[in-house]
């Protein structure tokens, strides 16, 4: 039972990263590697403010969420003129540079030796000790997440996103400004990772910086690119497809020593036969090109 | 030689006047001090050859490009430093020649997604009238709906974009900039690349257009067309804008008399080598002039 209970958490988490990946990919057309460090910012954050400083958890969350608005303003600066590969790179640059920032500054993050003791949460008195409750929380979070990308899919917002992915000289000719829906874009983005930061950081009780590295950008795209681009059922299945199949490996009685390498050379078989033979993915109606 | 002294008889305003635009790449001269006025509620044609200008005039006119010299007046007020989403809003719209429209998009979206100062494009307003953009939703789709039956286009409303013929696709942008309440628009070859049957349903919705009273300022090759629905006809060639009447069609031949006489010149041999940079410069792709306006495509 504990053990589906994890997979659920990680599941909730995954669905968050992937609505939030695909809130840039799939509706706004700019693939961002910067994921896992919007996702650290947010996790460590939160283990800051909750075992140094010792806020309690509404404030903290909301505190996280603030912050995380605040802190992808660098990308919307430097990265706002470009999409496609030079937007990878400014990304890319974004990513290493909030890695090694986690890593490096041993005074403040503790650096490779992480953060531990980060306490569950407590929500008005309630607290979600338990895996059990735990995972309903958890649960409760992506139900608001997901409501919240059901709203803005309806929202008349999400077509402007969409301008900017098809068109963005249409956009500047009917007068809207590209820039500035990206900036919405990315802000979201960046502030729906750091709430996946915060169940991260609260569920595992310790973080450490490789949780947060480019290997986790990169599995986080693969998942949107997997479920589909631009609609939610899309990084929805990704997620349960990213979840699920270490899962399923482990029915095949796979040694642990080579369980991880062998993992990645199914996600990469997989990834090559989606890529050629459903290049929308499984729920997409967007692609790259 | 300032032909544009003679001012048109007629009594309508003038809604874009261009005085003296000069527009240089690189020392090769596109544009040399190009006049011209275009009467409100007039279609205009305006023809020349390939890389003579025209493109760049619309360039310069819808704010995609910024003149060496020269001002630009619309409605008797300069066109000063104006950025494309800025003249957007003085309602001046810009067709290009490759339709530019969102493919992933429905017909509706698109329609939608040009709508002028739709409360749902500012983020602020979801947090201050939540109830007001949706109202305005309401309203809009029904306006789109209109302008959709308008440009001919209400069968394909929940279509995507994408999978409209280029012609229709050209409609479509015509229907976008209604909707953007544009009151001047350039269109740049209407009717290229489309067949017989969708030119005349283009150049109906123009005239039904010009009738509802905007101002339509189009580049042609397809002189006979253009100049059936045109009630003005312009020549860009060698940087100017000549105004076709009797007697400037007098002017413009005396010209190129008095050109054969005083200063024939040497035939130019050129090479295609030499050739190729003037249409290079010209014939500026789209995705340089958003390179140039700091987009993407």
């Amino acid at each position: 039972m504990n053990y589906l209970l994890h997979i659920f958490v990680m599941l909730e988490i995954y669905i968050i990263l992937g609505l939030a990946m695909n809130l840039l990919a799939g509706y706004s057309g700019l693939l961002s590697l910067a994921q896992a460090a919007f996702y650290g910012t947010g996790a460590y954050i939160t283990a800051m403010l909750l075992v140094n400083f010792g806020y309690s958890f509404p404030a903290t969350f909301s505190i996280v969420v603030l912050v995380s608005l605040l802190a992808c303003i660098p990308i919307i600066v430097f990265a706002i003129r470009f999409r496609d590969l030079f937007f990878i790179l400014a990304t890319l640059a974004w990513q290493v540079i909030v890695y090694s920032v986690l890593y490096n500054w041993v005074s403040v993050t503790n650096g490779p030796y992480g953060i531990s003791g980060i306490p569950k949460p407590v929500v008005f008195g309630y607290s979600f000790e338990s895996l059990h409750q735990f995972a309903l929380f958890a649960g409760l979070v992506c139900l608001s997440v997901l409501f919240f990308f059901y709203a803005l899919n309806r929202s008349p917002l999400v077509r402007y996103l969409q301008g900017v992915r098809d068109d963005q000289l249409a956009m500047l000719t009917f007068g809207k400004s590209p820039s500035y829906y990206k900036a919405i874009a990315i802000g979201i983005s960046s502030a729906i990772s750091a709430i996946a930061g915060v169940l991260y950081a609260t569920y595992f009780s310790f973080i450490d910086p490789s949780s947060f590295s480019i290997n986790e950008s990169i599995l986080i795209i693969s998942i949107v690119l997997i479920g589909g681009l631009g609609t939610i059922r899309g990084s929805v299945a990704g997620a349960f497809f990213y979840v699920l199949l270490p899962e399923l490996l482990k029915l095949f009685n796979v040694p642990d020593s080579s369980a991880s390498n062998i993992r990645m050379m199914v996600y990469a078989f997989i990834l090559i036969l989606m890529v050629i033979y459903r290049p929308y993915g499984f729920f997409g109606n967007y692609r790259f090109e | 030689m300032d032909f544009l002294e003679i001012t048109d008889l007629s009594e309508m305003e003038t809604i874009l006047e261009i005085k003296g635009v000069t527009k240089s790449f690189d020392g090769l001269v596109v544009l040399d001090k190009a006049c011209c006025s275009v009467q409100e509620g007039t279609i205009s044609a305006f023809f020349g050859e390939n890389g003579s200008g025209k493109t760049t005039l619309f360039h310069i006119i819808s704010g995609f490009m910024k003149a060496d010299v020269g001002e630009i007046f619309y409605k008797q007020l300069p066109l000063a430093h104006s950025t494309p989403a800025g003249i957007a809003h003085l309602g001046i719209g810009r067709v290009w020649q490759n339709p530019r429209i969102c493919k992933n998009l429905s017909v509706l979206d698109n329609l939608m997604l040009a709508s002028r100062n739709h409360p749902g494009e500012f983020l602020l307003n979801y947090f201050l009238h939540p109830f007001r953009i949706d109202q305005e939703e309401k309203m809009r789709r029904k306006i789109a709906e209109e302008t959709a039956e308008q440009i001919a286009l209400s069968e394909y409303l929940l279509d995507s974009a994408g999978a409209l013929s280029f012609g229709q696709q050209k409609l479509l942008s015509i229907g976008m900039l209604l909707m953007n309440e544009a009151t001047l628009l350039l269109l740049d070859e209407p009717f290229a690349g489309v067949n017989a049957k969708m030119i005349e349903r283009i150049s109906e919705v123009m005239i039904k257009l010009k009738v509802n009273g905007k101002t339509i300022m189009m580049i042609e090759h397809n002189r006979a067309t253009a100049k059936i629905i045109s009630d003005t006809q312009f020549f860009v060639t060698k940087g100017k804008v000549i105004e076709e009447s009797i007697t400037k069609v007098h002017e413009v031949s005396r010209i190129r008399a008095n050109d054969t006489i005083e200063e024939r010149q040497p035939p130019i041999v050129m090479r295609a080598g030499q050739l190729k940079p003037r249409a290079s410069h010209v014939n500026l792709f789209d995705h340089d002039i958003a390179a140039i306006n700091g987009v993407f495509l």
